[in-house]
C-alpha cells in the first residue's frame, strides 16, 4: 500500500450460511481509502453494506480476498464504529461509555477521563457527563457514540447509517456537527447512509453499491472543498450530483425490493 | 386523595379489610374455633413457641439450609449458565440434561438423596439447591443470549475481549435480568426446601408445620404458616432494597411490573 | 428434514446419552454403588411394572394425571374468573394482588394438614390443597394479562358499544390471552409439584405415593422407575404443553417461553 492510503480491500467476498441456505452478501469488492478521506457507501437495503464495515472493523473475516489497514503508529485501534442504534452500555455513564475504549487499553484513569470530556465538548455534551443512557434523547445518545468513537483516535473511523433512527430536524443538525468535526480533525471515515444528499454533503467520495450480492457500482468523486457549510445544500451543483445518484441507484434499490419479494 | 396515598390504599385496603374480617369471624365464633384462630391468638403462640420453643431453632434451621442452598445454586447457576449461554458447545452438552430435568418436581428427588446421604442436612440442602440450580442456569443463559447483537459488536469493538469481555462487557449487561434470575431462584429455593421439610425432616419450619399438623395444635400450625408468609415476604422485600444498591442505572427505568413466577421443582 | 437438522439433533441428545453411557458402566464396574445408583438398563428393564394388569404402575400414573387435571382445570376455571372480574376497580386490584403475593411464597402442600382438619383425608382436601398455588398463580397472570392490553384497544372497544360481558368476553378476555396461557403453563407445572408432594404425604395412591412405599422398603430400582414416570409427565407438562399452546396460539413462538 503506498503511503496516503489507509484501508485497502482487494477482492472481498462474504458468504453467510445459514442451515442449508447460503447467502453471498458481497462479491469482488476492492476499495481503497486514504488518509483523511471521508468515503460514502450508499446503496439498497440488503446490498452488504454493513457487512463490508464490518469486514474493515474485523468483526467478521471474509470468504476470499484481503482487507488490510495502515497502521501509522503501534498501539493505535484501528477502528471504532458508532452505530445507527447507538449501542452505548447502558450500565454506564455517558462519561464512562466515551472513556470504555481507552480504559480498556490500559490508558490512566485520570487521562481516559480528559479524553472523555474533551470528546464530550465538542459534541456539546460537556455537562452530561455523569448522566446515565437512558436520560437522554436520541441525538444525544448518537452524538455520545460520535464521542466514544472519536475518544478512540483509531486509524479510521467506521459510521453505520449513525443518523439512520433520528427524526429530520435533528438529522440535519447532526449533520453539520460531522462536518465541523471533519474539518476539525480530519479522520479517515468510512460512512454508510441510505441518505444521498447526506453522502454528498460530508464526503469525498461516494461509493454505489449494487442490490445483493453487493458489488461496487460505481464510485463518484466529489469536487467540494472540505472547507464547505451548510449552504452547500442550496447549490446548483449539490442538487445535480444528488439527482444523479439517485438515477444510478434507482434501479438497483428496485432490485433489491424485488429480492425482499411477498 | 393523592396519588401515592391513593395507591397505598388500593394496596392495603382488601388485606386490611380481610383482617378484620377473620378477626370478627374467629371471635364471634362463626368459623369453627378448633379450625379458625384469631391473629392475636396465632401472634402471642408465635412469641411464645419463638422464646420458649423450638420455633428459634427451626427457624434458623431453615435459614442456614436456605443460605447453602441458595449460595450454591447462584455460584454453580450462573458459572454455568455464562458458560452455557457464551459458547455453543457447553450449551449443546448441558441443555438437554437442564431442559429434561427442569420441570421434574424436585421433591421428589429428595427420597432418594436421602438414602445417599442419609436423613441429615445434606439432602435437604441438595433438594433446595437442585430447584434453584435450574431455575438460574436456564434464566442466565436465557439473558446471555439475548444481549442485543450491535451491544456486543460495540463491546468487542472497543476492546472488551477475553477476559474483559467477561467483566467489563457480558457481566453488567446481563446484571438486570441475572439479578431477577436470583430472586426467583431464591423464591423457589425456599419453597422447595419449606416443602422438603414438611414431607421428610424433623426440623425446620416445613417439620414444624407437619408436626403441629399431627399434633392437632392448630395455632402453631397457623404460627408456622405466617411465618413462612413472612419469610417469603422480607426476601422480596430484601431484593427490592438491593436493587437501588447493585444496579444504580436501572433508576428511572420502571420494570417490568410483577416479574412474576416460575415453575419447576 | 435436512441432514443439518438431523445432525443437530443428534448432536443434542448425545449429552443424555453421554451421560447414560457414563452411569451404566460406572454402575456396573460399582464405581457408584449400584445399591444407590442401578444401571439404566436395569431401571428401564423395571419399568415394565408399569404394564402389570396385578399391581401396576399405570394405575398410580392414572390417577396423579387425574389429580393434576382436575387441578389445571379448576385452577384456570376459577382463576380467569377471579383475575378477570378482580380488574374492574384499582381497588380489588392492587388489594387481591397483595394478598396473593404474600400466599404465594407458601408452599401448597403446607395446607393439607389444615384441610384435612377440616375435610378429613378426603379427595376433596388433597385436590383443595394442590388447588392454592395454581389457583394463585392463574390470578396474578390473568391479572397481568389485562394489565398488558394497550389501553387504546379499551377505548376503542368502549366507543364502540361494548359493555358488560360483550365487554369481558370479546375484548378483555382475548386481549390477556397471552398472559393466560403463560400462567397456565407455569401452573401446570405447580400443580405437578402439589400433587406429588401431597401423594408422598397423605395419599394413598398416585406417584408421589409409589415412590414413598418404595422409599419406605428401599427398593431403589423401582423408585427410579417413578422417578422416571414423573420426570415425563413433567416434560409433557411443559415441552408438551408448549408444542400444543404453539399450534393453536401460533404468536407464541416468538415469545419467551422459558421459565
Amino acid at each position: 500500500m503506498s503511503d496516503s492510503v489507509k484501508v485497502h480491500l482487494e477482492g472481498v467476498s462474504k458468504t453467510f450460511s445459514s442451515g442449508s441456505r447460503e447467502v453471498t452478501a458481497l462479491e469482488d469488492v476492492s476499495l481503497e481509502v486514504g488518509e483523511g478521506e471521508f468515503v460514502s457507501i450508499v446503496g439498497p437495503s440488503g446490498c452488504g453494506k454493513s457487512t463490508l464495515l464490518r469486514l474493515v472493523a474485523g468483526l467478521h473475516e471474509p470468504s476470499s480476498g484481503t482487507v488490510e489497514i495502515r497502521s501509522s503508529r503501534p498501539g493505535r485501534p484501528k477502528t471504532a464504529m458508532v452505530f445507527q442504534e447507538h449501542a452505548l452500555f447502558p450500565w454506564l455513564s455517558v462519561r464512562d461509555n466515551v472513556m470504555f475504549g481507552p480504559r480498556n487499553r490500559k490508558v490512566s484513569k485520570r487521562e481516559a477521563t480528559e479524553i472523555a470530556d474533551e470528546q464530550l465538548g465538542r459534541l456539546g455534551l460537556a455537562r452530561f457527563g455523569d448522566f446515565y443512557p437512558h436520560q437522554l434523547s436520541g441525538g444525544m445518545k448518537q452524538r455520545v457514540g460520535i464521542a466514544r468513537a472519536l475518544a478512540q483516535d483509531s486509524e479510521i473511523l467506521l459510521m453505520d447509517e449513525p443518523l439512520g433512527a433520528l427524526d429530520a430536524q435533528t438529522r440535519t443538525l447532526l449533520q453539520e456537527q460531522i462536518l465541523e468535526l471533519r474539518q476539525q480533525s480530519q479522520p479517515t471515515v468510512l460512512y454508510i447512509t441510505h441518505a444521498i444528499d447526506e453522502a454528498v454533503f460530508l464526503s469525498d467520495r461516494v461509493v454505489l453499491m449494487s442490490a445483493r450480492p453487493g458489488r461496487i457500482r460505481e464510485v463518484i468523486e466529489l469536487d467540494f472543498p472540505l472547507s464547505r457549510g451548510p449552504e452547500l445544500r442550496g447549490t446548483k451543483e449539490f442538487a445535480a450530483l444528488s439527482q444523479g445518484i439517485w438515477e444510478h441507484l434507482r434501479d438497483e434499490v428496485q432490485a433489491a425490493m424485488a429480492l425482499e419479494g411477498p | 386523595m393523592t396519588g401515592t396515598l391513593r395507591t397505598l390504599g388500593q394496596t392495603w385496603a382488601i388485606p386490611i379489610l380481610l383482617v378484620v374480617l377473620w378477626e370478627v369471624l374467629t371471635r364471634t365464633e362463626v368459623l369453627d374455633p378448633r379450625f379458625f384462630i384469631p391473629l392475636g391468638d396465632i401472634a402471642v403462640t408465635t412469641v411464645e413457641e419463638l422464646v420458649n420453643g423450638r420455633l428459634g431453632s427451626d427457624l434458623l434451621t431453615t435459614l442456614r439450609r436456605l443460605g447453602f442452598a441458595f449460595a450454591l445454586a447462584a455460584v454453580a447457576g450462573v458459572g454455568l449458565g455464562i458458560a452455557s449461554g457464551h459458547w455453543r458447545l457447553i450449551e449443546w452438552l448441558t441443555r438437554p440434561i437442564t431442559d429434561t430435568l427442569y420441570p421434574l418436581p424436585k421433591i421428589a428427588i429428595l427420597p432418594l438423596f436421602i438414602i445417599i446421604v442419609g436423613r441429615g442436612e445434606v439432602a435437604f440442602i441438595l433438594t433446595a439447591f437442585a430447584t434453584g440450580f435450574f431455575q438460574i442456569i436456564i434464566s442466565t443463559r436465557g439473558s446471555v443470549r439475548n444481549v442485543s447483537p450491535e451491544l456486543i459488536e460495540a463491546g468487542r469493538n472497543f476492546g472488551a475481549t477475553g477476559h474483559r469481555y467477561f467483566t467489563r462487557f457480558l457481566f453488567p449487561a446481563i446484571a438486570p435480568q441475572l439479578f431477577n434470575g436470583l430472586r426467583l431462584g431464591l423464591a423457589t429455593c425456599l419453597i422447595t426446601l419449606i416443602a422438603a421439610e414438611f414431607v421428610g425432616s424433623d426440623s425446620g419450619l416445613g417439620s414444624m408445620i407437619h408436626r403441629a399438623g399431627q399434633q392437632f395444635a392448630v395455632d402453631e400450625m397457623y404460627a408456622g404458616l405466617v411465618l413462612v408468609g413472612l419469610l417469603g415476604l422480607v426476601v422480596s422485600l430484601l431484593f427490592r432494597a438491593l436493587e437501588p444498591l447493585l444496579l444504580p442505572w436501572q433508576r428511572g427505568i420502571s420494570q417490568n411490573g410483577t416479574g412474576l413466577v416460575a415453575s419447576g421443582g | 428434514m435436512t441432514w443439518r437438522t438431523l445432525r443437530g439433533k443428534s448432536v443434542l441428545l448425545s449429552g443424555p446419552v453421554l451421560i447414560l453411557a457414563a452411569w451404566e458402566l460406572l454402575s456396573r464396574t460399582e464405581v457408584l454403588r449400584p445399591t444407590f445408583f442401578p444401571p439404566p438398563t436395569t431401571i428401564f428393564a423395571r419399568s415394565s411394572i408399569i404394564f402389570d394388569a396385578e399391581d401396576g404402575l399405570a394405575a398410580d400414573i392414572g390417577i396423579t394425571v387425574l389429580r393434576v387435571l382436575i387441578t389445571i382445570l379448576a385452577a384456570v376455571a376459577l382463576g380467569v374468573v377471579i383475575g378477570i372480574a378482580v380488574t374492574v376497580s384499582r381497588w380489588t386490584e392492587r388489594g387481591t394482588t397483595t394478598v396473593l403475593a404474600f400466599v404465594y411464597p407458601i408452599p401448597g402442600v403446607l395446607f393439607l394438614p389444615f384441610l384435612t382438619f377440616i375435610l378429613g383425608r378426603t379427595e376433596a382436601a388433597f385436590l383443595m390443597t394442590a388447588l392454592v398455588t395454581p389457583l394463585v398463580v392463574m390470578v396474578l397472570y390473568t391479572i397481568a394479562g389485562v394489565r398488558s392490553i394497550d389501553p387504546i384497544y379499551l377505548e376503542v372497544a368502549r366507543n364502540y358499544g361494548a359493555r358488560g360481558t360483550r365487554y369481558f368476553l370479546r375484548v378483555i378476555l382475548p386481549g390477556s390471552l397471552p398472559s393466560i396461557v403463560t400462567g397456565i403453563r407455569i401452573s401446570l407445572g405447580f400443580s405437578l409439584i402439589a400433587v406429588i408432594a401431597i401423594e408422598m404425604v397423605g395419599a394413598q395412591d398416585g406417584l408421589g405415593r409409589f415412590l414413598w412405599s418404595n422409599w419406605q422398603i428401599l427398593r431403589v430400582t423401582d423408585m427410579y422407575v417413578a422417578l422416571l414416570c414423573i420426570a415425563v409427565l413433567g416434560l409433557l407438562s411443559s415441552v408438551g404443553f408448549d408444542a400444543i399452546a404453539d399450534r393453536l396460539l401460533p404468536w407464541r413462538a416468538d415469545t419467551e417461553k422459558a421459565s
